[in-house]
């Protein structure tokens, strides 16, 4: 051995090959066929490119997959940019694939394309054609895997939202070469021995386009489009679409969405019937309170505190009548009182002595005052009288003109 | 409740029972005899809507491909 030769441990070979392939083919676009197509549990994709002669192992890893906007299976044209990277403990090469572009359709999406053209010119996919869903279904029919997660979801939604509703479940297998006709011989036996089945919801959880592929087939659009019972179809996730989409009488998303959309009237209704017999509730509250107030109003009432109210406003009426009467009677008393006082002043006035005091003097004859000089003759016996005291006197001679 | 009348006209007729007695004109002892009726019909309504347990049933076939329904009764 000479002393120039480098002698290599395995794991520092594997580093340098590493270090020499990346450094070569750290960006390299490569064209082949997709093969053996796999995703890991942590959702990695994995499977070989090939061409006539050979075969290389890629990988995508998941935060390289963002960009990819269609189904990679087997069968199809790509071309990648990619770098090659290693595994060095298996000294395994792989290219590490950063852009995958779609060069064909694979053999699937081509069946598909032309299934649906074909059913699409024969009109089944019309509008027209479309049964209403019934608002209110009361049986409704699922076919679909009793295993999957579907089936738990519909049940799970059904029963928390309209659990009047009955669910009648057809299980089949939904992938594998017999789910095809195990779905389209359902759909026509429920049809023909459970007609009371008001609607049919059609599906499957998500899966790969694979998985779905029973949903693409031309037996199961036939029999949805055949089916007298309306038919929600409700296959994988909301991104995917099949031929059974296209012709059932109305597309969920999901089979959750599915289970909803048969429940949603009930489920309003209940919603409904709960918020009015809350305002019947409070209706009641009001009238409880109505009733209340006029309750108040009497209790609050003086009759109702203290009866003698209803005697006592009598005796102050009885009152007020005889202090009226009496002020009455003393008025009238005053009025007589202020007559008798004013005859009493008028009356003095009347004194026929009043004159005497002021030096004049009455002349009486028989008691009677002389007015007038000739109601006198001579020799008449007359009486005087003054201010005080009075003279008897004769009278001598009567001159009757006035002096 | 497909083809049940009877459950939109019950209904309906909650719903003008309720109009009514929020309706502070209607007498008190019209709304006390509403009130009964609003509480009977809404029990029907609930009867039929809620209380009524809708069944799970598996269908499963026979030898002869005959159909029989099981019920789902833990899920």
């Amino acid at each position: 051995m000479k002393e120039k030769e480098i002698i290599y441990k395995v794991s520092e070979l594997n580093f340098e090959i590493k270090n020499l392939l990346k450094n070569s083919f750290n960006q390299v676009w490569v064209e082949g066929e997709i093969s053996g197509f796999k995703k890991s549990s942590l959702n990695h994709f994995y499977f070989d490119l090939k061409d006539e002669n050979s075969i290389i192992a890629c990988v995508i890893f998941k935060w390289f997959q963002n960009e990819i906007n269609f189904d990679i299976r087997d069968g199809i044209l790509v071309r990648v940019l990619a770098e090659v990277g290693t595994f060095e403990r298996q000294s395994k090469y792989q290219l590490i694939i950063k852009k995958i572009i779609p060069l064909s359709l694979g053999k699937l999406q081509i069946e598909f394309e032309k299934l649906k053209k074909k059913l699409e010119a024969e009109g089944l996919f019309d509008e027209k054609r479309k049964k209403p869903i019934p608002p209110f279904p009361q049986n409704v029919g699922v076919v679909t895997s009793l295993y999957g997660a579907a089936v738990r979801d519909i049940i799970s939604i059904i029963k928390r939202r309209a659990p009047n509703i009955n669910l009648i479940i057809y299980p089949v297998m939904v992938q594998g070469e017999k789910a095809a006709l195990e779905i389209s011989n359902a759909i026509k036996e429920i049809n023909e021995k459970l007609p009371y089945i008001d609607v049919l919801l059609v599906g499957r959880g998500g899966g790969s386009i694979e998985d779905l592929w029973a949903f693409n087939e031309e037996i199961v659009a036939r029999a949805i489009a055949n089916s007298r019972i309306p038919v929600i179809s409700c296959v994988g996730h909301q991104t995917d679409f099949t031929i059974s989409d296209f012709v059932a009488d109305l597309r969920a998303p999901t089979p959750s969405a599915a289970a909803e959309l048969v429940s949603k009237n009930a489920s309003d209704l209940i919603i409904h019937i709960k918020q009015i017999e809350k305002r019947l509730i409070s209706a009641l509250k009001i009238i409880y309170q109505r009733l209340f107030q006029r309750f108040s109003i009497f209790i609050n009432s003086g009759v109702y505190k203290n009866p003698l109210v209803l005697i006592e406003n009598r005796a102050m009426i009885v009152d007020e009548m005889v202090e009226k009467m009496l002020r009455f009677m003393d008025d009238k008393l005053k009025n007589r009182e202020n007559l008798f006082i004013n005859l009493k002043g008028r009356i003095k006035n009347l004194d026929p002595k009043i004159p005497t005091k002021k030096g004049y003097a009455i002349a009486t004859k028989n008691k009677k005052t002389i007015k007038k000089a000739s109601e006198l003759k001579e020799g008449d016996d007359i009486n005087i009288i003054f201010s005080s005291g009075s003279t008897d006197a004769t009278v001598k001679k009567i001159y009757t003109e006035d002096l | 409740m497909k083809k049940d009348n009877s459950f939109e006209l019950k209904l309906k007729k909650l719903e003008e029972i309720v109009n009514k007695l929020e309706d502070e004109n209607t007498p008190l002892e019209e709304s006390i005899k509403l009130f009964e009726e609003g509480v009977n019909i809404s029990k029907e309504l609930n009867e039929k809507l809620i209380e009524i347990k809708g069944k799970i049933e598996v269908i499963k076939k026979d030898a002869q491909g005959k159909i029989n329904l099981e019920e789902l009764k833990d899920i």
